[in-house]
């Protein structure tokens, strides 16, 4: 802890050594002039953890392996459907001058609609039938802020890998489909994923409002980022791939 | 002189006391009166037991307890909706009165006890005439003379009348409205000694209208429907929607529906025809018979057909035949789809949908244009399990690699907490 709080000083010393990005404070009565600067650690409260609000499309992979066989597409088309989640990460270790290291958890939700077609392949079929996944992962998040903290410039590059989980469910008509053994539509997949994205600090933009939202609510950096993400979900060969490639977008907020 | 005085005030103090009628001698009261809509299917507390329905109007007997002698026998009031009072009579001695009556009077809003509001500018129907007057009495009475609002019929006109299941179509009666029910006690002369109120009881015959742009397609032993509230109303009343499958070419029976809910027949007895029995597109309004034939005679021109069948016809309330082939239904007032479980692949089916209410008042039928055919279809697991996919079978189904994996998430989380902790140390 000691350590860590060397560091902010450090880095709050140099950024208070650097007269065109100082924090300018006004004495009392004292009417400010010139542009108001700002410097994310000047008075900024402890940085332990970030959240994201996450919005991706969504094209599950499930096709991918089927030997040719299209049932996804065949259903739902070819169209990626929409997904929210929540990520929230843990800054658990801090390396000077680089960046933030520690575990993450994530929640996405995906849903897709679409109508069974009769198989004797007469058109008219109104049977209904959806397919939901709730992606879920653990992952190590390495969070390269040196840009931001030492050089003042607002970007974040991070990277981050672990495990995921998925679970799925397919209905059809409002109750779970089945196969011809019985078997029910829903499962839970296991795999691997790797996220890599780029955040853009927005502080700098209202540096006021982002010294004022650290002070009373001690939010101390809020992001815009967009991600790529890879997952491999599909209980490593014995499952329905429910993975995906795509790109993630949303907002950030480091506390 | 005094004993001439004592004498005549003797007499008259006898007088006076053989003067009046014994009833008249005490305090006649009404102090309760049980009150139940018996019903084959009875309804729950959120379905407004204590009103009457269109279903009560059309479950009643087409005549009065009395004039079947039906006496006490309970069983005898089975297969049938009856209103059943239970007034006690306080006061009577202990014989009954032979020349007293109870009389059970409704009205919508004028007091019945009133004798203007029976007679001379009558406001109230008689409903229930009770001449052997008991301290505990049972007073079993038609749904239908409730309805009907005759307020000119004569009580001894009352015991004998025939109860219509017109009644319950007619459109005058398929309201709702509230009512109150008078539990009279009579005196000869038509004096009334005494009443009782219940107010708890209303009547709503009015059904919701069909709803509109009503779209319905098949699916693998489903039916899925799709429909707008209709815009002619705003009846908070509405419950949900009730869909109705019929096998193409299904015809009603000849019999006579004892239900009788055909709208347009003008017919005596039975319920009249539908559309005439007329065999072309212009069948006209048929005037049903004068017994019996009304209700099955609405077969209904070609145009009312629909999918070759006669059950379901468009505008029409459901008749008790069509209630067989409900085949779905779907609660909540702003529902705007809903789905049939109820049918088979490869039969070609009419269907239709209406509206009902929380009393279970069905209202006219949307009938869809078309046949309409469920057939076997793919879903997407089909296809991917016929395509060799694995997985399924459940959320549980966690297998030793997803142990695995949940291992090195834990083993992951817990090698940064002792980082951080060493780090901080």
């Amino acid at each position: 802890m000691k350590s860590l709080l060397s560091t902010l000083s450090l880095l709050l010393l140099s950024s208070l050594s650097s007269p065109a990005l100082a924090h300018q404070v006004d004495a009392p009565g004292e009417h400010h002039h010139g542009t108001l600067d700002y410097d994310y650690t000047e008075k900024r409260s402890p940085q332990n953890a970030a959240l994201e609000l996450r919005f991706a499309p969504y094209l599950p992979n499930v096709d991918r392996s089927l030997g040719g066989a299209t049932p996804y597409e065949d259903s739902f088309g070819t169209k990626p459907g929409f997904s929210v989640g929540f990520e929230g990460s843990w800054q658990a270790l801090r390396i000077p001058h680089f960046g933030s290291l520690g575990p993450g958890l994530g929640v996405h939700w995906f849903r897709k609609s679409g109508i069974a077609e009769f198989t004797s392949g007469d058109s008219g079929s109104m049977h209904p039938n959806s397919f939901w996944i709730l992606p879920m992962y653990g992952v190590a998040v390495l969070r390269v802020d040196v840009l931001a903290r030492d050089f003042h410039i607002p970007l974040v590059p991070y990277l981050k890998g672990g495990l995921a989980w998925a679970l799925w469910e397919s209905r059809d008509a409002g109750k779970v489909s089945v196969a011809a053994d019985g078997r029910k539509a829903r499962g839970l997949e296991t795999g691997l994923q790797l996220q890599a994205g780029l955040m853009v600090q927005l502080n700098p933009l209202q540096p006021q409002w982002a010294s004022d939202m650290d002070n009373s609510s001690g939010v101390n950096s809020a992001y815009l980022f967009l991600e790529w993400w890879m997952s491999d979900v599909d209980s490593f060969g014995s499952g329905m791939q429910v993975g995906t490639d795509t790109w993630v977008a949303g907002l950030a907020l480091e506390f | 002189m005094t004993k001439l005085a004592r004498f005549f005030s003797l007499l008259a103090g006898v007088t006076v006391c053989l003067w009046g009628s014994p009833a008249e001698a005490q305090t006649i009261t009404l102090p309760n009166t049980a009150f139940e809509i018996e019903r084959e299917n009875p309804r729950s507390d959120a379905e407004r037991p204590l009103d009457l329905s269109r279903q009560d109007c059309l479950d009643a007997a087409p005549f009065g307890w009395d004039a079947q002698n039906m006496g006490t026998d309970e069983s005898a009031r089975d297969g049938h909706t009856w209103i059943v009072m239970e007034p006690q009579v306080t006061g009577l001695n202990s014989s009954a009165q032979s020349a007293d009556s109870l009389q059970v009077w409704v009205s919508e809003s004028v007091d019945c006890s009133n004798a203007n509001n029976r007679i001379n500018t009558p406001q109230c129907w008689l409903v229930y005439y009770e001449p052997n007057v008991a301290r505990n009495n049972t007073l079993i009475i038609n749904p239908r003379d409730v309805v009907d609002g005759n307020r000119s019929i004569s009580i001894d006109n009352f015991r004998s009348a025939t109860r219509d299941a017109s009644i319950c179509s007619d459109p005058a009666h398929l309201v709702q409205r509230s009512l109150t029910f008078y539990v009279l006690y009579f005196y000869p002369g038509d004096t009334v000694a005494t009443s009782f109120n219940w107010t708890q009881t209303g009547q709503d015959l009015a059904a919701p209208p069909a709803p509109d742009n009503v779209t319905v397609g098949p699916g693998d032993e489903h039916l899925f429907f799709e429909w707008d509230i209709a815009s002619t109303s705003e009846d908070p009343d509405t419950l949900g929607f009730v869909f109705y499958c019929v096998p193409e070419g299904t015809m009603a029976s000849e019999e006579p529906d004892p239900a009788g809910t055909g709208g347009n027949g003008t017919g005596e007895d039975g319920t009249g025809g539908n559309d005439g029995s007329g065999g072309d597109a212009t069948g006209g309004d048929g005037s049903g018979g004068d017994t019996a034939t009304g209700g099955g005679g609405g077969m209904g021109g070609a145009a009312a057909m629909s999918c070759g069948q006669n059950i379901v016809v468009d505008g029409e309330f459901a008749t008790a035949e069509a209630i067989d082939y409900e085949c779905g239904r779907v609660l909540g007032r702003t529902a705007r789809r809903g789905q049939a479980d109820d049918v088979a692949n490869d039969v070609n089916y009419a269907v239709a949908v209406a509206a009902i209410d929380n009393v279970g008042n069905s209202g006219r039928l949307k009938v869809f244009d078309e046949c309409l055919m469920p057939q076997e279809v793919t879903t997407f697991f089909e296809g991917f399990d016929e395509a060799g996919g694995k997985g399924g079978g459940g959320f549980c189904g966690f297998d030793t690699k997803q142990a695995g994996s949940l291992f090195w998430l834990l083993l992951l989380s817990g090698g940064a907490l002792s980082l951080r902790r060493r780090k901080a140390a």
